[in-house]
This record gives structure tokens, sequence and C-alpha cells, in this order.
């Protein structure tokens, strides 16, 4: 049943009786959810290799028994709501642009970024968070100048379109323009860019996700760059509604490292 | 006897003997109070260890001006006792070089801080995660759950290793293939695996080093980089991935080999064939 029960988005409460199970294929991750009288049963799992354009949600379907990662959940007496939310990453994700480009001194250029999200899962009626799962794993990587210096994030390769039309709109994705001004004083390479995914929310407009508009200020010589999110869903999905708030506070002028930087080893 | 009772219990005595005692319990109370204070005023300031220190130094000197308040009640001179306490103080250094030692290694240490409680060190050839770092000795307690007392003389003589100083870690593989493979090859399978495995970083890259040509292998190192939360569990599974991948590619990790040579001065070797039916037949 594709983008069953009438649904559009994957996002959202689904009713379940007891007895009843659901499972959903969202990106590249399986989940089930079984509901008993007095406990929850999750049961999850991720193919990798694939990359689906949609999303599945089927009832009933048999839960399995191997080859998945199961957790219990013991309640006094279940609720017959499952909650399932858009949420970022927990990391900040390194997007590298398979094809790299650079970016002259004096002037700006506005890319549009897209990167998996995560799936929150809570049952109801009274909210209960159970966990949270990446609708598609992405590798970690290191972000610093050197081995002691710098961060762990995911790592991710984007095509780093400029045009919404070419690119390909994913239900497990979401959309970030990130506006990068070069003020330094020689022409930016942009190799690898650091999308601190933690500080943006999610924005549902229709079946497309998106984030708020990201700039970047670099005003110097170096990796820095001065971090600006603006607030509100970008101009390209103005009436698009808030699914989740960011993870973590985002304070204005924030100076962090953006861009790719020379690691020694 | 009851004239001794009356000297001993005079109104005097029982007064100096309150007020001594009243001092050192007085003592106590104020050095409970000013180390959990101070305590609470350096906890977001100093590192554990530190507060620790502070604490400690704090509560002992404040007890000692108090106990020594408590014997000048009592009479005593303590200018003699500080003068004893000299003498003793060189009997007691003579006596007791190794903890005097370990002491002022301990002060080394604690000011250098090669590593924090929680840390996980290897110091010679323990490795355990750090429970305390004292005056006298660094406590640790190993992997197999056993507690170890280092003396801390030990420590600042010793190459100590921290293991979680850094958030990320490299993880070197040392393989042998055949002689008879291409190393583009073997370069490229390798690459895959750690390009398939999640928590493989993807930056640092991974190092393909072509160590040398051993005996019976072309020796190769392949290091990967880890965040250090998942070292253990990557460092096993990157080789089972790298022996399950070899297979798959059909790559030889060959083991050691020798070829007997007979020579045309010795005689050939014999051979023994034996048939399913267990009939040995030699030729």
């Amino acid at each position: 049943m594709m983008a069953g029960m009438k649904r559009n988005v994957w996002w959202g409460e689904y009713e379940l009786e007891i007895g009843d199970s659901g499972h959903w294929e969202i990106g590249s991750l399986g989940l089930w959810m079984e509901r008993e009288a007095s406990e929850w049963k999750m049961a999850y799992s991720w193919n990798d290799d694939e990359d689906p354009e949609l999303w599945t949600y089927r009832r009933n379907e048999s839960f399995p028994d191997a080859g998945v990662q199961g957790e219990r959940f013991a309640v006094q007496r279940t609720g017959g709501t499952v909650k399932l939310r858009a949420v970022t990453a927990d990391r900040s994700v390194v997007a590298r642009p398979r094809t790299p480009f650079r970016v002259p001194s004096g002037h700006q250029t506005r890319i549009l970024v897209s990167s998996p999200l995560w799936v929150e899962i809570a049952v109801g009626p009274e909210p209960a968070y159970l966990r949270e799962l990446p609708a598609k794993r992405l590798s970690e990587t290191w972000f610093g100048s050197t081995t002691r210096d710098g961060e762990l994030a995911y790592a991710l390769k984007t095509n780093a379109r400029t045009r919404l039309e070419d690119l390909p709109m994913r239900p497990y994705r979401f959309v970030t323009p990130i506006v990068i001004e070069n003020e330094g004083p020689d022409t930016l390479f942009v190799e690898r860019l650091n999308l601190p995914v933690p500080h943006l929310s999610i924005f549902g407009a229709g079946e497309a996700l998106w984030s708020e508009e990201v700039r970047m200020l670099r005003s110097e010589v170096g990796d820095v760059a001065e971090l600006d999110v603006r607030s509100g869903p970008p101009q390209e999905a103005k009436k698009a509604a808030l699914l989740s708030e960011p993870r973590l506070a985002f304070e204005k002028g924030h100076l962090f490292r953006a861009f790719s930087s020379l690691l020694r080893l | 006897m009851r004239d001794f009772l009356t000297v001993f219990f005079s109104l005097d005595k029982i007064v100096v003997v309150s007020k001594a005692l009243l001092l050192v319990l007085a003592g106590l109370l104020v050095a409970r109070l000013l180390s959990r204070g101070l305590q609470r005023l350096l906890e977001n300031r100093l590192d554990r260890q530190r507060v620790v220190l502070m604490r400690r130094i704090t509560y002992y000197s404040v007890l000692s001006l108090f106990f020594v308040a408590g014997l000048h009640q009592f009479g005593f001179n303590l200018g003699v006792l500080l003068g004893a306490a000299g003498v003793l103080s060189v009997a007691l250094g003579f006596a007791s070089q190794t903890s005097a030692s370990n002491l002022i290694s301990g002060l080394f240490l604690i000011g250098e801080q090669p590593f924090a409680i929680g840390d996980v060190v290897q110091i010679g050839s323990t490795t355990g995660e750090v429970l305390g770092i004292d005056l006298l000795s660094v406590k640790l307690r190993t992997f197999d759950n056993r507690f170890v007392r280092i003396p801390n003389e030990t420590v600042i003589k010793t190459e100590v290793a921290t293991l979680t100083k850094f958030p990320i870690r490299r993880i070197d593989v040392q393989i042998g293939v055949a002689y008879k493979e291409d190393l583009d090859s073997v370069r490229e399978v390798l690459c895959q695996v750690a390009d398939e495995n999640l928590m493989c970083l993807d930056e640092p890259k991974p190092l393909f080093l072509f160590q040398g040509f051993g005996d019976s292998a072309l020796n190769i190192q392949f290091s990967v980089w880890v965040s250090r939360e998942n070292f253990l569990e990557l460092k096993s599974a990157i080789q089972l991935d790298i022996k399950r991948a070899l297979d798959e590619a059909e790559i030889e990790i060959p083991f050691p080999h020798r070829t007997l040579y007979a020579g045309s001065a010795t005689r050939p070797l014999p051979v023994e064939i034996v048939s399913s039916a267990g009939e040995a037949r030699v030729i």
C-alpha cells in the first residue's frame, strides 16, 4: 500500500488497536510497531543500499523475528496512537559536493542541500517519547584541521544544486537553502561544507520538507564563517508548517568552522 | 584517692578539657562546612580531581588548626611541639623516602594533568579507567574489573598513554596478501570495506600503506579512523569485514610457505599415495 490510508505524508498520528501492528518504510529505515495491552513492541532495520522515492505504511504485517533490532516498552496501559515526527540529525552534517566549486571574493551563491532526517517515535494519547531513528544511516566523519581539534559529524555527498527543479525530492530528506557569501580577500574553494543541522527546524510543505535558510558569511582568509539562520520557512515554501523545533538553541553571529579544511594527520 | 579525684575533676580542669573538646568539635564542623562550601564554589571552575584535592587540603588544614588550639588549651607548649615535630619529620623523612617520593610525584601529576578521573589510560602493561588520582597513588579499574593501585612514582617514571584524550582514534590492520595478487585490486577491496562500514570515518581517509616484501606475503597496513566510543567494536568488525571481502574477491591471504629443495645430490623424496580404499602405494 503506497503512502496508504489516504495519507500523503508519513509524519503524524496512526491509530493501532490492541494486537495490531504497523510497518513503515521511510528511506532505508524499516520500522515495525505492535501494540499489546500493556507494552509496545518495536523492531527496526535499515536497508542501506536502497534510496526509495516513496514511503509505505502497512497494517498487520507479520512482525519480523530475525535480522532486526527489537525493543519493548512497558507501560501500565497502552493508548492507541503512534506518533511519528520528522527531526534533524543529532550532529552536524558535512556535505561534500560531488563537484567542488569556487566562490570568488566579493560574490555569493545560494545552493540547496538535501539531508536525511531522523524519525522520532512517540506513543499516546499522553505523548510518551520512545526513541528516534535515522531514516538513512550516514557514515561518521571528522571535521577539523587536525585530529585533535574538530568535531564528529555525519558525512553526506551532495550535488549542491542551485535550482529547485534539479533537486530530487525524497520523503525522508529535508532541503536547506544555504547562502554562501565570500567577503574574504581570496577565492573560497568549497570542497566540504559543515551544515549545523541540530540548529535547524523542520517545516512541512505538502510532501516536501524544508529547514530555514542558512547564511554563511566568510569575511577573512580561512575556513571560519559567521552563521545566521533566517527564522521561518524559506522562500520556496513560505506557507510550510513547523514540524519540529531545533535541537540546539542558535546564537546569532556564531562563528564556526564552515568550509573544508586541510586535515593534518 | 579522694584527694586525687578531687584534683583531677577540679572545676578548672573540667573547664579546660571541655574547652579543648569544644574546639576540636568546632574544628570538625567548621572544616566540613568550609570544605563543602569550597567544593560547591569550585565545582564548575576546576576539574573533579583538583576539587577533591582542594577539599581535602582545606578540611585537614582547618582541622589541624583547631586541634593545635585544643592542645594549647591543655597547656602544651607549641614551640616545643614544633621542635619535636621538626626532629620527628627528619626521622620520618629517612624512614619514608618512598612515600615522600610518591607524594612529590603526586603533586607533579596533579599539576601536569596527563589524565583525569574517568579517562582510560595505559600505564606500563596495565590498561584501565582512572578511578582516582591521590597524593600517593593512582587507582585504576581494569577491564576485567580488577582494582589496581599504581604508586605515583611509577606513573611519573613510566610511559603513560591516555587512550581517551582525543575524540577519534586510528585502527591499524596488518594484512599479508600473496605475491600473485594485484595490489591495486587489494586497495580497492579494502577501501570498499571501509566505505561500507558506517563506523569508519569518512575523514580522515583510510590509509593504505605498502610495508614491504615479506617472507611469504606482500605486507600491507590498512588504517581506518573511528570515534573513540566505537573503537573496540570496529577493531574486531573491520578485520572480519576485510577477511570476508578478500575471500569474496578471491584474494589469497597466505600462511608462511617453506619450499623443500632436495637438490641433484640428494635422492628424490618418497611420495605416498593413499587411495580412497585406504591402500597405500609408495612411489
